[in-house]
Order: C-alpha cells, then sequence, then structure tokens
C-alpha cells in the first residue's frame, strides 16, 4: 500500500477536522506535496458542496402547532403525568423526598377530591356539633339540677344527681355523665 | 466547531418544564430543533414529505419520554437519536412493501401536485440535482444517512455514532465509502 492510498482513507476526516492533531499534520504536509490526493480532497469537498446546495430546506410553516396539537390528542393520562411529575421530583430531589412528596400529594388529593372524604368530613362536623350540643344541654341541666334533685333523692344525705331523666315520677334516673353512671330508681310498692 | 455537551441554561429549564407537562415550553424546542431533526429523518428516509411526519412523530414520542431523559447527554442528540430510530423502523417497514424506485418514482412524482413536494424538488429541474438525487439513491441507506448527517446536517462523527448507533470508526468508514463512491458516480460534476 502507497502512503498516498493511506492518506485517502484519512482524506474525508480530514477536512472534517475529526483526526487527532499529528494526524492531521501528517495529511496536511502530505497533501502539500501530492497533486493527487490534494485533488482528490477537493473532490469530496465538492461533492459536500453539492449535496448541500441539492437539500431544500422544507417549509416548517406551522410544524411546531401541528406538534403541539399532536401531542395534546395522546395526551396521557392523569397517572402518567403524575408519574413523570414524579420522575422529575426524583431526579432534583432523590427518591425519599420524591416518595415524601408523593404521599403529601396523594393525601392532599384524597382530602380535597374525594366526596368519600367529604361525607367523611360533613359525618364528623355533624357529631361535633352534636357533641357540642348535648354538652351545652347538660351544663345546663346541671345548673338547674339542685332544686329538682333534691326532691328526687328524697333529701337523702351525700347523694349528688347531676342529672334527672325522666318525668314519670314513678321512676327515677339518675345519670352521673362524667363518671359514665346511670341509677334506676323504683320506689318501693306497696302491696 | 466545538459543540456544547449539555443544555445552556435557558434550555435546561425548558427541558424541566417539558417534564412538567408544560407543552409551551416544549414548543419552543421543537422550534428550536425542527429543522435538524427534519433534516436527520430526511438523511435516513430520502423523502420530504415522509421526513416531515416522522419529524413529528418524534416530538411527540420525545415530548411522551421527556421524564427519561437525562441531563447528562446533549438534548439535541438525544432527539437526533430518537428521530433516527423512527426513520430506521418506517424504512424497514417500507421495504416490506417497497415503494416505487428510480424512473418510475420519478414519473409519479412529476405528476403528483405534492403540497411538500421533495427534497430536491426546487433543483429537482437542474440536471445536477437530479444527478446527485440518483447518486444517493445508490447508496446503501447506512451509508447515505452518515453522508447527509454529516454534509448536509453538519452533526461530527461522535454525533453521527450517538444518532446512528455505531462505533465512531463504523462512521468513518461509511463515510469514506459513501464519498469514494459519489465521487466515482459523479465523477465529471466533481471534476468542474
Amino acid at each position: 500500500m502507497t502512503q498516498c492510498d493511506d492518506i485517502a482513507q484519512l482524506l474525508g476526516a480530514f477536512q472534517d477536522g475529526e483526526l487527532p492533531p499529528h494526524t492531521m499534520r501528517e495529511v496536511a504536509r502530505h497533501l502539500a506535496g501530492c497533486n493527487r490526493c490534494e485533488q482528490a480532497a477537493e473532490s469530496y469537498s465538492t461533492i459536500g458542496q453539492m449535496l448541500r446546495n441539492a437539500a431544500s430546506t422544507p417549509a416548517l410553516d406551522g410544524f411546531a402547532s401541528a406538534v403541539l396539537a399532536r401531542i395534546e390528542s395522546v395526551r396521557p393520562s392523569p397517572l402518567t403525568r403524575f408519574g413523570r411529575w414524579l420522575d422529575v421530583r426524583r431526579e432534583r430531589f432523590g427518591l425519599v423526598t420524591a416518595m415524601a412528596f408523593a404521599m403529601a400529594a396523594a393525601i392532599l388529593t384524597i382530602v380535597i377530591a374525594s366526596p368519600f372524604a367529604h361525607k367523611m368530613i360533613d359525618a364528623g362536623n355533624h357529631a361535633a356539633r352534636l357533641a357540642a350540643r348535648d354538652a351545652h344541654a347538660v351544663a345546663q341541666q346541671a345548673a338547674n339540677a339542685p332544686a329538682a334533685l333534691a326532691s328526687a333523692a328524697g333529701n337523702e344525705p351525700g347523694a349528688i344527681i347531676s342529672k334527672l331523666e325522666t318525668s314519670n315520677p314513678d321512676v327515677a334516673v339518675w345519670s352521673e355523665p362524667t363518671q359514665g353512671t346511670t341509677v334506676i330508681w323504683l320506689p318501693d310498692q306497696q302491696p | 466547531m466545538i459543540k456544547p455537551n449539555r443544555q445552556d441554561g435557558d434550555e435546561a429549564e425548558l427541558i424541566e418544564r417539558a417534564k412538567a407537562g408544560d407543552t409551551k415550553a416544549f414548543g419552543v424546542l421543537v422550534e428550536r430543533y425542527q429543522r435538524r431533526v427534519v433534516g436527520v429523518a430526511m438523511a435516513v428516509v430520502h423523502d420530504q414529505e415522509d421526513a416531515l411526519e416522522l419529524a413529528q412523530e418524534t416530538f411527540v414520542r420525545a415530548f411522551e419520554n421527556v421524564g427519561k431523559f437525562e441531563s447528562r447527554s446533549s438534548f439535541s442528540t438525544w432527539l437526533y437519536r430518537i428521530a433516527a430510530n423512527i426513520a430506521i423502523d418506517f424504512r424497514r417497514r417500507e421495504r416490506r412493501h417497497p415503494a416505487m424506485r428510480g424512473e418510475e418514482a420519478e414519473i409519479e412524482l412529476q405528476r403528483l401536485p405534492s403540497k411538500l413536494g421533495d427534497a430536491f424538488k426546487e433543483t429537482q429541474r437542474g440536471e445536477m440535482a437530479q444527478r446527485i438525487r440518483g447518486a444517493l439513491d445508490q447508496l446503501t441507506p447506512e451509508h447515505r444517512a452518515a453522508i447527509l448527517l454529516r454534509e448536509v446536517e453538519g452533526l461530527s462523527y461522535d454525533e453521527i455514532s450517538d444518532v446512528l448507533q455505531c462505533p465512531r470508526g463504523t462512521v468513518m468508514s461509511r463515510l469514506h465509502y459513501a464519498r469514494n463512491h459519489l465521487r466515482e458516480i459523479l465523477k465529471d460534476l466533481a471534476e468542474d
């Protein structure tokens, strides 16, 4: 193989500037003294120029908007988008933080979006309202209790009756809400 | 020419927003790379209408997968690789159902009033453009893609290697073969 054959293998890469520096110098030195290789190099340049001239630039008006319209038409599901969102955070903050983000987001989503959660919240609010009302009623009765309770207890010393829960004069119910105790009184029946 | 391998701040921001599903940000990236992506597809399929369709598909797939893009590599090369893969798959499918070639295709092309036309429509009337087109058609798709990516799209050897997924040495040998072959076919034109 002659030196020209060796150089011919490198001419294209030489013109592209893709050879290591020392090989670039070697080829340049050869071309300076070899008319045949120099002509071959020139013909490579000419071919490159012809290819560029022949390749017309396509009309790209509206191309980007057509792409975006197509993207919208095949838009991924919310789940996929959530996965993508998670990927971004995992890349940025690491797996543990991303999982924490995900859990927080999931909880928030459930709380805000779930109809069941809305029912639960409503039920909770209702129970709280009832409890508040009962507490208020108990306090009211406790405040009014002494006179009524004294008569119901038959003035028995030491008996503390906080709530009298019946209107039936034959039965008395003693209830101590704070201790969860209930006593039912039935007067002695005369034969 | 030295090409940055990493994204500048603006591009990195656009990519992050696209990852979060922001189509407007992705639209800016489409505008930025559309010509090159069409060029890559053209280099493989050698038909402008197909290349435009494949370029659209490239961007749609890129948007779907942008979450997997790692900022360590170049976004442009990542895009071109998707474009090349889609175009290569398309070409394989087409090979199973071969389209008209050669003279028959030329006659049909002139008859069809295509809006987009062909890559060489503007210069098709000239003998030189026809000669070049004919010469390119004689190359294998691999050689044609390599020479067009280099000469028309201006990709570096490393980028071509990345896009066509072949070793750098293979890129060099494909280019060498393609240049010699074109030089032989277009001898009279190249030496004028």
